[in-house]
C-alpha cells in the first residue's frame, strides 16, 4: 500500500482546496453566531502573540515593565474573549445539533477543545505569580489532590505550571484545533433540521458523490463542483452563495484586537501583590502566630496537617467516595509533615542566627508530646486575650518555650525571612527549585488569609474557589459551573466536598460527550427549536410555494 | 456573596438576593461575564450574518 497515494487520494476526495478554502457558502448560514468560532480562534492568536511576548521575559517580569504590564493585560483579555467566543460557540452549536450527519466526531474534538482550554486558562492563572496565582494555588490544590490528580501536578509548583502552560497544553490545543478545524471544513456546516427536499437525498446524493470519486467537476450537481464527498453528500439540493473565508478571519481578528486592546489599555488586569509571611506578621501578628502554633498543633489553622495524600501517607485522610479514594492511590508523592518542615525546621535556620532561640527549641523537642500540646493548648488560648504593641503581649501562663518559639517565628515574618527559611531544606540542588507548596499553604487557611488579603486587596469581597474575582476584574467566570455546586450546602459541608464535585463535572462532561450518541437527549435541541431563529430565513423560504418555471 | 447586596434594595426579602435560598459566591464581574453572554446569544441569533463575510469578486 503506498500510503502517499492513499493521502493524494484521501485529499483529492474528500478534503480538496475548496473544502479547506471555501469561496461558497450554503444560504442557511446566515447568523451572526456563525462567527463565535472564529471569535474564539482569533482571540487564541492574541493569546498566542502576547503569551510569546510574556515568555520571553519569564513568569514575574511583567509585575515592573510597562510593557510587561500591557502585555499581561492582552492576555488576560484575549484569553476573557476566548472563553466569550467559545462558550457562545458551544452554545450555538448545541443548539444546532452540530453533531448529526456524522459529525459526532467534531462534536468530540470541540469538547476536548473546551476541556484543554479551561486547563490551560486555569495553569495561566496559576503562573500569573501574584494574589490571585497565590489564591487559586491553594483552592485548586484541594481538587487534584482529591482526584488523585495531585499526585502528578501540583498547583503550588510554579515550574511545572510553567512548562505546561507554554509547552505541553499549547501543543495538545494546537493539535486538537487542527483536527478540529479540518473535520469542520472538511463536513461543512450542519444543515438545518427537517430540511431535505423530497426526493433529493437518495440517488441524487448519490450520483454528486460518485462524481466527485470520478474527479467530474462537472458532473453531479454543478454548484458543488470541486467540493468533496462529505461536503457534496451534505450541500446538495442547498443553494450557495458568496463567501470570504480569509476576510471573515481578517476582520473578526481585527475586531477581537480592537476590543482586547482597547480593554487592556483602558481597564488594564488585575495584578495585586501576594500575601507574605512580612505582612501577617506586621499587620496581623496574632493571626500569624495563632498559625504557627496551629501548624505545631495540627488544628484547623494548618492547611496541610492531616491533609492525608499527597503530602501525608495517611489514607483515611484522603477523600473518598465510598470505597473509591483516588487521592490514596499513588501515596505521598510530595511529602510534608507540616510541624516539622513549615515550624521546627525554619525555627532551627533562626536558632543559627540567633542563639538564644536553640534553648526553647531543644526543650520543646525533648519534651514528652503531652507537654508539648499542654504548653501549645495554653499559648493558643492566650493568643485570644493577647494584646499587641510591637510586641505581643499575653496573660500569664505556662507556655514553656513556646512563648519564645513563636516570637522568633514572629521575627522571621516580620524581617521577610519566613519564605527563605521555608524553602531552605535538604536539596542539593538549591536554590533552583520551583515548588511553593510551603510557602504558599503556610497562609492558606481562612482567617490569616483573608483578613490579611482583605486588607490588601479584597476590598471586602470575601469569595472563594477558583473563580476567584479580585477588585472589580472577572476571574474564572468559565469555571462557574464547577464552582457553583459548592454553594449548595450539603456538598459545601462534606467531608469529601471536592471529590464529589469533581465526580458530579465528571459525569456532567461525558453526558455531554456522548450526547450525540445518547437516544432522546440527542434530539434535545430539536425540541427545544431555538434553532427556528438561527435558520428563520431558510424556513421562510422553504416554506415558500414552488414557482414553475416556464421554460 | 450575595448575587446583590441586600442593602441595596432595602425592603426586599433576603431570600430574592439568593439563588433559590442559596447565597451565591459569584459575584458581580463573573455574573456580568454570563449575563453578556446570554445577551450576545440571543442578539447574535436574530442578526444576519453581515454581508462584509462574502466578499463578491
Amino acid at each position: 500500500m503506498n500510503l502517499t497515494r492513499t493521502a493524494q487520494k484521501y485529499l483529492r476526495l474528500d478534503f480538496t482546496l475548496d473544502d479547506a478554502l471555501p469561496t461558497r457558502m450554503p444560504v442557511y448560514v446566515n447568523s451572526v453566531v456563525y462567527l463565535f468560532g472564529a471569535v474564539a480562534l482569533m482571540a487564541l492568536a492574541l493569546i498566542v502573540i502576547s503569551g510569546i511576548v510574556l515568555a520571553l521575559g519569564g513568569p514575574s517580569w511583567y509585575h515592573a515593565n510597562a510593557v510587561g504590564r500591557f502585555a499581561n493585560a492582552v492576555h488576560f483579555w484575549s484569553v476573557q474573549l476566548f472563553f466569550f467566543g467559545l462558550i457562545l460557540h458551544f452554545i450555538t452549536k448545541f443548539f444546532l445539533g452540530a453533531w448529526r450527519d456524522r459529525r459526532w466526531l467534531t462534536w468530540v474534538v470541540g469538547l476536548l477543545l473546551l476541556g484543554a482550554g479551561v486547563f490551560t486558562g486555569l495553569t495561566g492563572f496559576l503562573l500569573q505569580t501574584n494574589w490571585d496565582s497565590q489564591w487559586i494555588a491553594t483552592q485548586a490544590k484541594d481538587t487534584m489532590n482529591a482526584a488523585g490528580i495531585g499526585a502528578f501536578f501540583n498547583t503550588m509548583n510554579t515550574g511545572q505550571v510553567l512548562t505546561l502552560h507554554v509547552a505541553a497544553l499549547p501543543l495538545g490545543i494546537a493539535a486538537l484545533l487542527g483536527l478540529h478545524i479540518f473535520l469542520i471544513r472538511r463536513d461543512s456546516p450542519v444543515r438545518p433540521y427537517d430540511d431535505r427536499p423530497k426526493g433529493v437525498a437518495g440517488d441524487e446524493a448519490v450520483a454528486s458523490v460518485a462524481a466527485a470519486e470520478a474527479g467530474d467537476a462537472a458532473g453531479g450537481d454543478d454548484t458543488l463542483s470541486g467540493f468533496g464527498r462529505r461536503s457534496r453528500e451534505n450541500l446538495l439540493g442547498v443553494p450557495l452563495k458568496p463567501y470570504d473565508l480569509l476576510r471573515e478571519g481578517l476582520i473578526v481578528f481585527g475586531f477581537a484586537a480592537v476590543v482586547v486592546l482597547a480593554l487592556a489599555v483602558f481597564v488594564g488586569a488585575p495584578d495585586y501583590p501576594t500575601v507574605t509571611g512580612e505582612n501577617v506578621a506586621t499587620r496581623q501578628p496574632i493571626a500569624y502566630l495563632k498559625t504557627s502554633v496551629g501548624i505545631l498543633l495540627g488544628n484547623d489553622l494548618s492547611a496541610l496537617g492531616g491533609y492525608g495524600p499527597p503530602y501525608q501517607n495517611d489514607a483515611s485522610a484522603a477523600q473518598h467516595l465510598g470505597p473509591i479514594a483516588p487521592a490514596s492511590w499513588f501515596g505521598a508523592t510530595r511529602p510534608i509533615d507540616p510541624a516539622r518542615d513549615l515550624v521546627l525546621a525554619p525555627l532551627a535556620r533562626v536558632a543559627q542566627i540567633n542563639p538564644a532561640y536553640a534553648q526553647p527549641l531543644a526543650e520543646f523537642k525533648a519534651a514528652a508530646p503531652v507537654q508539648q500540646q499542654s504548653w501549645l493548648t495554653a499559648y493558643d488560648k492566650a493568643l485570644d486575650t493577647a494584646k499587641v504593641s510591637g510586641a505581643v503581649q499575653l496573660p500569664a501562663g505556662d507556655y514553656g518555650p513556646v512563648e519564645a518559639m513563636m516570637n522568633g517565628m514572629l521575627s522571621l515574618g516580620r524581617a521577610g525571612l519566613l519564605e527563605g527559611a521555608l524553602a531552605a531544606g535538604d536539596n542539593a540542588f538549591a536554590p533552583y527549585d520551583f515548588d511553593y507548596s510551603k510557602q504558599l499553604s503556610y497562609f492558606a487557611v481562612a482567617p490569616p488569609y483573608f483578613d490579611t488579603a482583605t486588607h490588601l486587596v479584597q476590598q471586602g469581597n470575601p469569595q472563594w474557589g477558583i473563580v476567584h474575582e479580585t477588585g472589580g476584574y472577572p476571574g474564572a467566570w468559565w469555571l462557574d459551573a464547577y464552582q457553583v455546586w459548592y454553594e449548595i450546602p450539603a456538598i459545601a459541608d462534606a467531608d469529601n466536598a471536592d471529590l464529589l464535585v469533581v465526580t458530579i463535572m465528571t459525569a456532567f462532561f461525558a453526558l455531554l460527550l456522548l450526547l450525540p450518541v445518547i437516544p432522546g437527549l440527542n434530539r434535545l435541541p430539536h425540541g427545544l427549536r431555538v434553532y427556528r431563529v438561527i435558520w428563520r430565513d431558510w424556513y421562510r423560504e422553504q416554506a415558500q410555494p414552488v414557482t414553475p418555471r416556464r421554460d | 456573596m450575595l448575587l446583590l447586596p441586600p442593602e441595596a434594595l432595602p425592603g426586599v426579602p433576603y431570600f430574592f438576593f439568593t439563588l433559590f435560598g442559596v447565597p451565591i459566591t459569584i459575584a458581580y464581574p463573573n455574573l456580568s461575564a454570563w449575563i453578556l453572554v446570554a445577551v450576545v446569544f440571543v442578539a447574535a441569533a436574530f442578526l444576519r450574518l453581515p454581508a462584509f463575510v462574502e466578499g463578491k469578486d
